[in-house]
């Protein structure tokens, strides 16, 4: 979708966004030298009267001397930051790596691919945040590694061309170097950091007030601590305005590479509505998020105060430019939205649950069941040459003789049953896809096991749709929740089916009440959900959502 | 004097080998581009087989076109020069468009796995085409830019060849806006 630009253009904008970057960028640059020069003068004026003659009557030499040791420590300092690597700053945001069988895990890697023949760099590498929320970043270290990275209620709730949409403007900040201009501006701040807590170190300056030339220094130390405080202020200050104006241009530049600001706007406005993700933000990469992820009233207001301590412009300015470029206006894109479909997949009604047919399976001597298809999957014991007999009919014959059986052998060899054992009925576990991922099932107990970011992802999507008697069975159950002692399950506490750590019960969240399995292995966090449990956080999650949309 | 002189020398020297260098990185990042737009139209040449094969079944008023398909596809990895190829591939990219088009008119197909997987890997196919041919046409702009600019046309020549590269257009059969009949 092309719409012809008006008198401000995408490029306009973009020019705009990267002079007023630079002006403010060398701004922050003199700012540093000053005030280190401001600090380093006081110093040595303290010093002796040797040293403050120096300062006064040679002030140009002073100051080159001065400007390179604050260019040497500056570089020395971004040398150290930039160790950090990729995979430290993935880690501490709680990003996982793309799950290629996941189907909207899969169109998001197909878009990143794409980001990279649009911008050049490569490799991107395409991570998600395992939470319900609505978010995205981009990040580079200091080796040129590279990832974008969305959180799972993001994937859930955008469509194609909105996810394209969002990942060019992260994609238009690796482009720009914001990632490497957030490091080099949070180095500088550091800088002013540690110099403030050298003056205030009290066993430093318990030392220096023993020795007599350090009256004055001891006397100056307030002030010291004042300009290094004020330096880092104005130097926050000046990195808040770069950081909106880095918004604009990443806009404006997301615009020009998916050429669709509709439905850039679009996505925009859904992430705004929504619950950004309670995460871990490392310092100096919250201006990296397409929205702030710690959400404060001073983001949509405008004024001085706001700007002080605002990363992100409002979103009522971006979403103005963009629908000025895609001539339209809210009420269009409100009124566009309630037809949203999500990534790829179509929406599936819950199938009614079909009889599927029944079998007797003779093992050990003895007939047993009668077991449903997907049963005898599980059981390992039942082969190809186990004898069975159908519920419906008297006929006895060989599993491996029955089409319906011996496709679900087939199956099994293909090694959709699992390695690991369902908890509480010690039978394999067999791989479902369910909600555009795979849960590993019981077909017992009908229990699920889930591997780390499964169940933010089931509860971010919304692919499977549940009847109204379903949703009012949950609601009762909800309701009886609060009014009675809840029952109690007495299934001794299990162990998690694949690294065998104890799991704990514990409450899914107070919304939903449901009491869920946490393996408390760190490097597994698997949940077991027993049978029906799944479903009940699902409806009862949609149905918090709705009422809140209702208001 | 003669200070100045050297430092007026060394200047230019620098600025005549600044140019020559960037030159020689524009070459080589339109060579590295379009060697981009290659590996994702094979990745297309791949995918088409496999298309043809999934939907022939459904599809079953539009063997004319996916018979086209397949022709184009044999011309596209067959031929030798630039242009040919280029006229080729916008023969197929034309041709599946129409194909994308049409999709919707097949609810059997929407409800075949394989299917919509081929769709969303045919999707993002032609995007990735899309944008290394704008990544391509872009580089290739700067280049030619660089060719007929002063001062650099002149180290251009002077150390030359440095000829103009052509972009990467759209034949015109692509321009041609698929018709969805209902």
């Amino acid at each position: 979708m092309i719409h012809s630009l008006p008198a401000e253009t995408v490029l306009d904008a973009r020019e705009q966004a990267e002079r007023t970057t630079r002006v403010l960028f060398v701004l922050i640059l003199i700012i540093y030298a000053v005030f280190f020069n401001l600090i380093f003068a006081v110093v040595l004026a303290c010093l002796g009267k040797h040293f403050y003659f120096f300062v006064v009557k040679k002030f140009w030499l002073f100051n080159t001397i001065a400007t390179a040791v604050a260019f040497f420590t500056g570089v020395v300092h971004f040398l150290l930051a930039r160790k950090r690597s990729l995979n430290e700053i993935l880690n501490q945001l709680g990003a996982i790596s793309s799950d290629k069988s996941d189907e909207y895990h899969k169109v998001f890697i197909n878009i990143v691919h794409e980001a990279e023949a649009a911008t050049g760099i490569r490799p991107i590498l395409p991570v998600v945040i395992p939470s319900a929320g609505c978010n995205a970043f981009s990040v580079e270290d200091g080796f040129h590694s590279s990832a974008i990275g969305v959180t799972e209620g993001t994937l859930a709730r955008l469509d194609r061309s909105e996810l394209t949409a969002v990942v060019s403007h992260e994609a238009a900040h690796l482009v720009s170097g914001d990632s490497r201009l957030a490091t080099t501006v949070s180095n500088i701040l550091g800088i002013f950091d540690r110099l403030r807590s050298l003056f205030t170190k009290s066993k430093l300056w318990q030392v220096l007030s023993r020795t007599k030339a350090s009256v004055f220094l001891i006397l100056a130390r307030p002030f010291l601590w004042f300009l290094a405080t004020l330096g880092r202020f104005i130097t926050n200050f000046i990195y808040m305005a770069i950081s909106r104006k880095r918004e604009f241009l990443a806009d404006a530049n997301a615009v020009d590479m998916c050429k669709d600001p509709l439905s850039f706007a679009e996505a925009l406005y859904k992430i705004s509505q929504r619950y950004r993700g309670s995460f871990d933000v490392p310092k100096g990469f919250a201006s990296l998020f397409i929205l702030t992820p710690q959400i404060s009233r001073l983001d949509e207001e405008r004024g001085f105060f706001a700007n002080l301590f605002s990363t992100h412009p409002p979103v009522a300015d971006r979403l103005k430019k963009l629908m000025t470029w895609a001539k339209t206006d809210v009420i269009t894109i409100k009124r566009d939205l309630k037809n949203v479909s999500t990534v790829g997949i179509e929406k599936n009604l819950i199938e009614t649950k079909e009889e599927s047919p029944k079998f007797f399976a003779h093992i050990k001597e003895k007939w047993e069941g009668p077991f449903t298809p997907l049963q005898i999957l599980a059981l390992d014991t039942i082969k190809p040459s186990t004898f069975v007999c159908s519920v419906n009919d008297d006929k006895i014959v060989r599993a491996g003789d029955d089409e319906l059986l011996l496709q679900l052998f087939i199956k099994r060899m293909s090694s959709v049953v699992s390695q690991n054992r369902c908890p509480r009925c010690n039978v394999p576990l067999v791989e479902m896809p369910y909600e555009g991922t795979f849960t590993l099932h019981c077909n017992f107990c009908a229990g699920d096991l889930l591997k780390y970011g499964v169940l933010e992802k089931v509860i971010a999507r919304k692919d499977k749709g549940f009847s109204a008697g379903e949703i009012e069975n949950v609601k009762t159950w909800r309701k009886l929740q609060r009014v009675n002692i809840p029952v109690i399950d007495n299934f001794p506490n299990i162990r998690c089916p694949i690294c065998n750590t104890q799991m704990a019960m514990v409450f899914h969240s107070m919304l939903t009440g449901v009491i869920i399995d946490r393996c408390l292995n760190k490097n597994c966090r698997a949940v077991w959900c027993a049978g029906g449990e799944l479903e009940k956080i699902q409806i009862l999650v949609e149905e918090a959502e709705k009422a809140a949309a209702v208001k | 004097m003669m200070w100045f002189f050297l430092i007026v020398l060394a200047s230019v020297v620098l600025y005549v080998v600044s140019i020559y260098n960037k030159l020689i990185r524009y070459r080589v990042e339109s060579e590295n581009s379009w060697s981009q737009i290659d590996v994702q139209l094979k990745r297309r040449h791949d995918l088409i087989p496999n298309l043809v094969e999934t939907v022939k079944g459904y599809m079953q008023f539009e063997k004319d076109t996916l018979t086209k398909v397949m022709d184009a596809r044999a011309k596209a990895t067959g031929s030798g020069d630039m242009q040919s190829r280029m006229k080729a591939e916008g023969e197929i990219s034309g041709l599946l468009g129409r194909l994308m088009a049409i999709w919707e008119n097949y609810p059997d197909l929407k409800a075949n796995k394989n299917a919509m997987q081929l769709q969303e890997e045919l999707t993002t196919t032609e995007n990735r085409i899309g944008y290394t041919r704008g990544h391509y046409n872009d580089v290739i702009a700067n280049y030619n830019a660089l060719i007929e600019q002063f001062p650099s046309n002149h180290v251009s020549r002077m150390f030359g060849p440095f000829q103009k590269k052509v972009f990467f257009e759209i034949p015109e059969v692509e321009k041609e806006v698929p018709k969805v009949k209902f």
